[in-house]
């Protein structure tokens, strides 16, 4: 027997896409295991690179919270937790029967109808070939469980892996979230709001690499502390993907005031987002940031028309990523809800982007317009440049850098 | 002011607890571990103390010691008082005011959904509400008339005794009930007078600690709303929050003793923070009619900021004070006697509320915290 405390599960984990990236493919690699490493070094797991593969091993009590930990590492496309095997056929038949077993056991919902083996045998010395193997374990799996097979569409699939390295039985390959590995593509300048749009617009570039630098701005004495707990509490939780991350807040007050008192009202939205990117891009420039993102969506409020946009982004010169920019709102509330950040955004505080938003604001803002209003506010870079310097940095934590008490 | 010091004007929210009251009640957690209801010496100890809290509280408030329940604080009086009465009832009238506290509002509410009907009068722009108008409301079946003594965001004064005394006159059946929560060892008590059956009080309004209230009944109690042992002669059954009954007792006892240089105090806490304010914020409105106000409440309004801003303004300026009533600081909604009286929702309404340990220099720091929040954050 083995002893209940030292045993550990074996997770093999599958990465797609980087295949995809030739000579650059040891980096993406090297990108995705420390990625890996994040989420389970805490839980006293291992990490091993294999060839095209990487596994991880965790103390069993673990298990389902690595399970759910992976489920937040970039670049992984699928996983599953395996039962180590000798590469023998008889040890092979015994714990497929076995995992077939247990997988039926603690099956959720409708048990299975139908059920295949399915075989990959990349150690070529293993004396049997792949169909034959299946058709051997499928045989004696058949018989211990019950079920019919079905090799198009079965409800339960034994795989069974046989590596040079490493040969195993698994039943359940949960999903990956896809993508790829954080930290391969670069540091972005994310504005980050209390809302529902830009925490997802910063899930969606660490899912194609992005690390994060969010900015966020606050108008106290209009905002309060709860407005600033809530964009903490969204860093916090784009944190389980992406590690610790640096929030920078700054104080957008004054800006939001003179803008008020001193310009057209129409214009408001428009120059308090083009203020906003000026500061962005030159804390981007400070902290390396290769590019600026924001969570609009083409038409979805007035500041987001194609000439409101462009009449905001003429004040960078670095890249605006905008990844919802063709997202339905249903779209990205969904996205929201799926990776949690709704129902944080719905808190009901009041952030600096609702505040002092005209009735009609202008939806075809044009360079000369601008100009001419920010005329009044003096030189509008020596502002921007204010609101750097008198920013405020928040360390994010990463919610995985520990582990939680093992559940029993 | 060292950093992160903070003047506390919010005194109609939640008072510091008296030491005296801090003392006793530490005794009482030490000396008396026992259940009152018990039958050995502890346990008769601490029914001991009990009996001795409410004689001593049944002295401040003018009645017979077996008038007095004891509840967890003023919404669990109110609502003794209110759900209580009407037991057994499956309709009747009801008179309250536009202007009572959420906890009248809200079971008034629940008896309207159980059947009855409702009448809330508006108050006069003043935030007083007209005895004559509040008088003729009654008919043959009301059965329950509600009105506070002061109002806790304007502190106001209502003419109790004039609208009580003309509803018991067309209606001589119908229970009063008196919400004396912001007004108790502040102002005189007078059930009689006010032709009040039921008052309800608080413990930690007045120097006492949180979590223990009263409500005074007259001969006929109210029913209870749970059920359980013979506590509170059945009608408020729970083993009784001993500490905090003796912290209440002595608070209110405390109180009663001090009330008139705790009035004058107060009286120079207003001059002073008036004063200052014609001097610095002379576009400020202070709410409420000056005739009927309390010295130790202020409801102060201005134009070009939210509430909200307001109080992050003013605590950014060392001050802390409320929006209205402390209840609704985190709904962003305008409360509902601020709306009663006609003030404009675009306006910032605060309400400071002064207490013992304030002094008239707190108080002109207020008014001058108020200058700086409006002359930095306003907007025209």
């Amino acid at each position: 027997m083995t002893d209940p405390d030292r045993a550990r599960t074996l997770f093999i984990l599958r990465y797609g896409e980087l295949f995809l990236k030739g000579g650059n493919r040891p980096f993406f690699e090297r990108c995705l295991v420390d990625g890996v490493r994040r989420v389970v070094l805490p839980l006293d797991g291992r990490v091993v690179r294999l060839h095209g593969r990487v596994e991880v091993e965790v103390p069993a009590v673990r298990e389902v919270e690595a399970s759910e930990r992976l489920g937040h590492v970039f670049g992984l496309t699928s996983f599953s937790r395996v039962t180590p095997v000798a590469p023998d056929l008889d040890a092979l038949t015994e714990a497929a029967v076995a995992e077939a077993t247990a997988a039926l056991e603690a099956w959720p919902g409708q048990a299975p109808r139908t059920f295949k083996v399915e075989t990959r045998r990349s150690d070529k010395r293993f004396p049997m070939k792949s169909p034959d193997i299946s058709r051997h374990l499928g045989t004696a799996v058949g018989k211990a469980i019950g079920l019919p097979a079905d090799l198009r569409q079965p409800d339960l699939c034994v795989e069974v892996e046989i590596g040079s390295q490493r040969t195993f039985v698994t039943t359940g390959r949960l999903r990956g979230p896809g993508g790829l590995p954080v930290g391969s593509a670069g540091p972005v300048q994310l504005l980050l709001s209390g809302g529902i749009d830009s925490p997802v617009a910063g899930y969606s570039l660490l899912k194609r690499g992005c690390t994060l630098l969010p900015t966020t701005f606050e108008s106290p004495p209009y905002t309060g502390q709860d407005a600033r707990d809530k964009v903490i509490d969204l860093c916090g939780h784009l944190a389980r993907y992406a590690g610790p991350m640096r929030l920078r807040i700054m104080r957008f007050t004054e800006v939001q005031l003179e803008i008020q008192r001193r310009c057209p009202p129409r214009m408001a939205v428009v120059l308090y987002r083009r203020m906003m990117v000026r500061a962005a891009q030159r804390a981007a420039r400070v902290e390396g940031a290769l590019a600026l993102a924001t969570g609009d969506s083409l038409g979805q409020v007035a500041s987001q028309t194609l000439e409101n946009l462009g009449c905001i982004a003429e004040v960078a010169s670095l890249p605006i990523l905008r990844p919802l920019v063709t997202f339905d709102k249903a779209e990205t509330i969904d996205l929201a809800q799926r990776i949690g950040t709704f129902d944080i955004s719905v808190r009901p505080h009041v952030d600096c982007c609702s505040l002092f938003v005209p009735d009609h604001p202008e939806t075809h803002a044009t360079s000369k317009a601008a100009h001419k209003a920010e005329a009044q506010l003096g030189d509008p870079d020596a502002l921007a440049q204010q609101l750097v310097d008198t920013s405020k940095v928040v360390d994010i934590a990463d919610p995985y850098a520990n582990a939680p008490l093992p559940r029993d | 002011m060292s950093e992160g010091e903070i003047i506390y004007l919010d005194h109609a929210a939640a008072t510091p607890l008296i030491p005296e009251a801090a003392t006793a009640m530490t005794d009482a957690y030490r000396d008396a571990p026992g259940n009152p209801s018990s039958i050995g010496r502890p346990g008769r100890a601490a029914a001991r103390l009990v009996r001795q809290a409410r004689e001593r509280l049944a002295r401040v408030v003018g009645v017979h010691p077996e008038r007095l329940l004891f509840t967890s604080g003023g919404t669990e009086s109110i609502g003794l008082a209110v759900l209580g009465t009407m037991q057994g009832r499956d309709g009747g009238h009801v008179i309250t005011s536009a202007i009572e506290h959420p906890a009248v509002l809200g079971s008034v509410r629940m008896l309207e959904q159980r059947g009855f009907e409702v009448t809330r009068v508006s108050p006069e722009r003043g935030g007083v509400v007209d005895p004559a108008k509040f008088a003729a409301a009654a008919r043959p079946d009301t059965v329950l008339a509600c009105l506070m003594h002061v109002n806790n965001e304007l502190g106001t004064v209502q003419p109790l005794a004039a609208a009580l005394g003309g509803v018991k006159e067309r209606a001589p059946r119908c229970q009063t009930l008196v919400d004396a929560v912001q007004s108790f060892t502040r102002l005189e008590l007078e059930s009689d007078g006010w032709q009040a059956d039921l008052v309800a009080l608080s413990g930690h309004k007045i120097g006492g600690p949180r979590g223990v209230g009263a409500l005074v009944t007259g001969r006929r109690r109210p029913g209870p709303l749970f059920g359980g042992g013979d506590q509170e002669w059945g009608v408020r059954p729970g083993t009784e929050n001993l500490p905090g009954i003796v912290g209440f007792a002595v608070a209110a006892d405390h109180g009663e003793r001090t009330r008139p240089s705790r009035m004058s105090h107060a009286s120079d806490l207003a001059d002073a923070f008036l004063a200052a304010l014609a001097e610095r914020v002379p576009r400020a409105q202070v709410n409420g009619s000056a005739e009927a106000r309390v010295p130790w409440i202020v409801s102060v309004s201005v134009a070009g900021l939210p509430s909200e801003a307001l109080l992050r303004g003013m605590e950014e300026h060392g001050v802390c004070v409320s929006a209205g009533a402390a209840c609704h600081a985190r709904s962003q909604k305008q409360s509902h006697v601020l709306q009663a009286v006609g003030l404009s929702p675009r306006l910032g309404t605060m309400r400071v509320s002064f207490g013992a340990p304030n002094t008239p220099d707190h108080a002109r720091r207020a008014a001058e915290a108020l200058a700086l929040t409006v002359e930095r954050y306003a907007l025209p």
